[in-house]
């Protein structure tokens, strides 16, 4: 799952969109659910990451241009 | 002019009046008569009239709210030159001259050539709105273009020290006064443009007359400011004092003070700003970042509900459930068997050897083989009997066939 880290948040949020809709789907196999479910949890964890990058990122500028003044 | 002409026509007196009246608002409007006052009067009515004159002629002049302007010292025997309409007070047939504006002496002159330079400049756009540039929000580098000596100055800088104390201010010494004046802030305009790091020109001089702002009513310092492509604030002479340089910058100041406060930001205010753009943006990011939180607390909770241990530990439970089934049917089906088996024993053991025997059925053996037919038997053979517990030899006497039932 090392190529999400690369993707944009959006593209990650529509293609966990896609999964949940897959996993939802009842006639799915349960190999693919294995799959879909490894992927998914992978996903939510690199978003995660992401969001919390941003927000600690976001403190620190505020942070700093509050120094300015 | 057909009616001049025509001189069959018979007007009445209304007539010709109106005529009178037409033509001379269409030929002797805005006009300037120069000449000496005489009988000037001021009426209750706050109108004055006088008369303008010559050394052979003489014309009725009013001027219409006299009293209500101020900084207005016509006098008897001075030398004026008069704006205004020239018109027939129908009533009694008399012209008179409608004065709107004037000045005294050689200033006459001069605000006639002012006039006709404005209403020239006015007619090829130079004042219009439209050419307006806009003024930098917060500009960060200004040049001042004034004399050094002077209020003016001092009271533009400790504005702008107090406002904007960020503001780097450049100060351009110029002569405010004078031909060499028009030359001088001409060429500091252009130098200025092309330095390229102005953000915006202020030029500003204190009160005077007309004489004194001669070199603002210039046509080509006028137009230099008109060209110039950085913002220009003029703050010229006194509030009442509208010199053309003020008509074609972009902006007009009414005193230096005033350019200085609208050039120059309050600090605070950009402070103020600044913090309230902080405010916002740091609460559309936490909007975001949070709705984003949200969106993915939803999609790990949809897929965590999906989790396949949660199918496996039922799809196994399922295969105990079955596995349990198939033991189950697997001992009933052992024990049918079992059960035909001990009847198929029960039924086989009827057949066996000691239990016929125990029936009082002997076995007949001949050199050890048993005998299952009469024909085996001849006469004298030796042959075995055996019961349960013994074996009787003995000696075939005779055989014979038995009779057979009809």
């Amino acid at each position: 799952m090392k190529k999400n880290k690369n993707i944009s948040l959006e593209k990650s949020f529509s293609k966990l969109d896609r999964i949940v809709h897959d996993i939802e789907d009842d006639s799915i196999s349960l190999d693919k659910m294995i799959s879909l479910f490894n992927e998914g949890m992978a996903l939510t964890k690199v978003c995660n990451e992401k969001l919390k990058e941003a927000e600690k990122k976001v403190k620190t500028l505020l942070n700093k241009s509050k120094t300015l003044k | 002019m057909a009616f001049f002409m025509n001189s069959t026509t018979i007007y009445n007196v209304t007539q010709i009046n109106n005529k009178i009246a037409y033509l001379l608002d269409k030929n002797l409007s805005n006009i300037f008569i120069k000449g000496e006052v005489s009988s000037f009067t001021l009426y209750h009515s706050g109108h004055a009239y006088f008369n303008l004159k010559d050394k052979k002629n003489l014309i009725n002049c009013v001027f219409f709210d006299y009293r209500n302007n101020q900084n207005l010292d016509l006098k008897e025997n001075i030398e004026i030159v008069a704006y205004g309409n020239l018109n027939i007070y129908k009533a009694r047939g008399k012209m008179q001259f409608i004065v709107s504006n004037f000045h005294i002496g050689d200033e006459g002159l001069l605000w006639k050539n002012y006039l006709r330079v404005k209403r020239k400049l006015e007619q090829e756009g130079l004042f219009d709105s439209k050419h307006k540039k806009k003024l930098p929000h917060i500009p960060e580098k200004i040049a001042l273009i004034c004399s050094k000596t002077g209020s003016v100055i001092h009271d533009i800088l400790s504005i702008i020290y107090r406002r904007s104390p960020y503001l780097d201010i450049v100060i351009k010494d110029s002569l405010v006064q004078g031909k060499t004046a028009v030359k001088s802030i001409i060429s500091l305009i252009q130098k200025l443009n092309s330095e390229k790091d102005i953000d915006l020109i202020i030029i500003a001089r204190g009160g005077g007359s007309l004489e004194d702002m001669e070199a603002f009513n210039t046509e080509s310092l006028v137009r230099e400011i008109f060209n110039s492509s950085i913002p220009i604030i003029t703050a010229i002479g006194h509030e009442s004092d509208f010199t053309l340089s003020d008509f074609s910058s972009d902006r007009r100041a009414a005193t230096p003070s005033e350019a200085a406060e609208i050039c120059a930001p309050n600090i605070n205010y950009i402070y103020n700003n600044i913090s309230n753009y902080q405010n916002i943006l740091s609460d559309r990011v936490d909007n975001i970042i949070c709705k984003n939180f949200f969106l993915l607390n939803s999609y790990s909770l949809r897929i965590l509900s999906k989790n396949p241990k949660l199918y496996i530990q039922s799809y196994n439970d399922k295969l105990v459930f079955n596995s349990k089934l198939l033991i189950n049917s697997y001992n009933e089906k052992i024990k049918d068997y079992n059960y035909l088996i001990d009847q198929y024993k029960n039924k086989l053991l009827a057949y066996n050897v000691d239990t016929i025997k125990s029936r009082g059925f002997f076995i007949v053996k001949k050199n050890g083989s048993i005998l299952t037919s009469g024909n085996q038997f001849k006469v004298n053979d030796y042959i075995d009997i055996e019961s349960k517990n013994t074996i009787v030899t003995a000696k075939v006497d005779k055989v014979s066939k038995k009779n057979e039932k009809k």
